[in-house]
């Protein structure tokens, strides 16, 4: 019998939609995602309006199921929390308008919760504990950014994407390569097999915090035209491109910040090269955490834990809780 | 009424600079209800000359690649920018309910992988992006399809 008290939250902001119990101390009670990616396949990509729609339609088997698996009741719960951004407007609406109802039924405070900082949560899940100072790395499909936090809740935005995500480049170089829709898996396999046969361009590596993956992307694209390329080659030379990029900034960071933690999330987290190049050792005496496999997507457990941070700490604990698609991460002065 | 032979306008952009001066020229005769079709394969050059156009619209925040996103709103420029990004989608999609249109009116709406869909009505700008001979250089067409725009376009060189 669980000791601690325990929230709903519901995650909408793309593809996932997103129920889980977690508790005060970020303890996953359960954890359901009605992945989307089946019928995205089928067209290739997220259609939002669809997306909005299957929300909608999953929402209900979602969080019955989340609830019943963790066998608490609408009494139970202290609160519900819910992403508000950013992402996609109709995306978002559809989760935030079932947990405003919801709330609103069950008579419980609404926290609304900021995507990107349930990533920087997703590694605590589970008594995970996250020792301050740290650097975070977040790297997905959308985003792509470099965070120091002196403590915990307290953001710095040290550096982010000028133009296109790694998550994106991944996908977009899979694309090209002939693979469906998601293919950052697909490159990232090729690659253990591959040879950097083609030199490839390291944006911004030299300078500051930045990303830029355009002009890989296009160096890519070159390579391909020369044709008679050899796929796995063509993966492993742009693996190795982004992977330099990713860990030369965040030893950047580590060296100039002296960080107890280096937190690398999201969905390109995923990534097996990239937890081989940051292993054991790899920054020193800084500690490198990574959230389970499962947490490094979309998931709604993440955003049960930044909820809770929000809800002891702060939080916007209101109904008059609102979809922001361009949300930002709070900077801290 | 027969139809006016419409002439492209082609540039060759050799370099950063040829290119925001290209997205400077064509920023200066936007106006809230324009639509601009991007095409061209990845690299070419479609979100970088839309980020120099945001820059001359005077739009302060940074424009990034809206591919996951799918769509994103600016208003810190002189006329709204909306920036619409359908790579990801294929084949017929429901853009009623994407919810893009919404914004023609009071917007510049920029669509890149915008041959992802066949249902734009005119009038509308095409500016089709493709690599030149050089690592830097880029081949910019640009096509009007009804309204005005033959008009509007009529003082911007070839180059």
């Amino acid at each position: 019998m669980l000791n601690e008290r325990v929230l709903l939250s519901i995650e909408t902001s793309c593809d996932e939609t997103a129920a889980a119990i977690i508790g005060e101390e970020f303890t996953v009670v359960s954890s359901v995602v009605s992945t989307q990616i089946p019928l995205h396949a089928k067209w290739g990509g997220v259609i939002p309006g669809i997306a909005s729609r299957q929300h909608v339609l999953a929402m209900n088997g979602v969080i019955r199921e989340a609830m019943e698996s963790a066998g608490v009741k609408p009494d139970d719960l202290t609160a519900v929390a819910v992403t508000i951004g950013p992402g996609l407007p109709g995306s978002l609406a559809a989760g935030v308008s079932a947990a405003k109802a919801l709330a609103l039924a069950w008579s419980k405070p609404l926290v609304g919760v900021n995507h990107l900082e349930g990533h920087l949560f997703s590694a605590e899940l589970n008594g995970e504990k996250i020792e301050f100072p740290a650097v975070y790395l977040l790297v997905s499909g959308g985003h792509c950014m470099l965070i120091y936090a002196a403590e915990r809740g307290k953001y710095r935005l040290l550096g982010t994407t000028k133009d296109d995500s790694v998550g994106e480049a991944y996908d977009k170089v899979a694309r090209e390569l002939g693979f469906e829709y998601p293919g950052g898996p697909v490159i990232d396999r090729l690659a253990l097999t591959g040879k950097e046969r083609y030199a490839l361009p390291r944006p911004m590596l030299d300078s500051g915090y930045d990303f830029s993956f355009s002009g890989l992307k296009s160096a890519v694209r070159r390579v391909i035209d020369q044709g008679d390329v050899v796929t796995e080659d063509v993966a492993a030379s742009f693996v190795a491109a982004s992977m330099e990029v990713l860990t030369t900034k965040l030893k950047r960071a580590v060296a100039e910040y002296h960080p107890k933690s280096a937190v690398v999330v999201g969905g390109v987290s995923k990534s097996p090269v990239l937890r081989e190049q940051l292993g054991n050792g790899a920054l020193g005496a800084t500690k490198i955490v990574f959230p389970s496999l499962k947490y490094s997507t979309d998931n709604a457990a993440m955003i049960g834990a930044a909820g809770w941070w929000q809800f002891l700490h702060n939080g916007q604990i209101d109904d008059h809780v609102g979809m922001i698609p361009r949300l930002s991460l709070p900077i801290a002065e | 009424m027969t139809k006016n032979h419409v002439k492209p306008i082609i540039k060759r952009l050799r370099s950063v600079t040829e290119t925001a001066s290209a997205a400077a020229e064509l920023a200066g005769i936007l106006k809230a209800g324009d639509l601009l079709l991007f095409t061209g394969e990845i690299g070419a050059g479609k979100t970088t000359f839309i980020q120099s156009l945001a820059q001359n619209l005077g739009i302060t925040e940074p424009v990034t690649s809206p591919t996951f996103v799918l769509h994103a709103i600016y208003e810190s420029g002189r006329v709204m920018l909306s920036h619409v990004d359908l790579y990801r989608l294929s084949g017929n999609i429901e853009v009623e309910s994407f919810g893009f249109e919404d914004y023609y009116d009071k917007a510049v709406t920029v669509i890149e992988w915008a041959d992802r869909y066949s249902g734009f009505r005119e009038p509308y700008l095409t500016l089709h992006f493709e690599y030149g001979e050089l690592e830097n250089e880029r081949i910019l067409t640009m096509m009007p399809a009804g309204g005005d725009w033959a008009a509007r376009l009529c003082c911007m060189q070839e180059t």
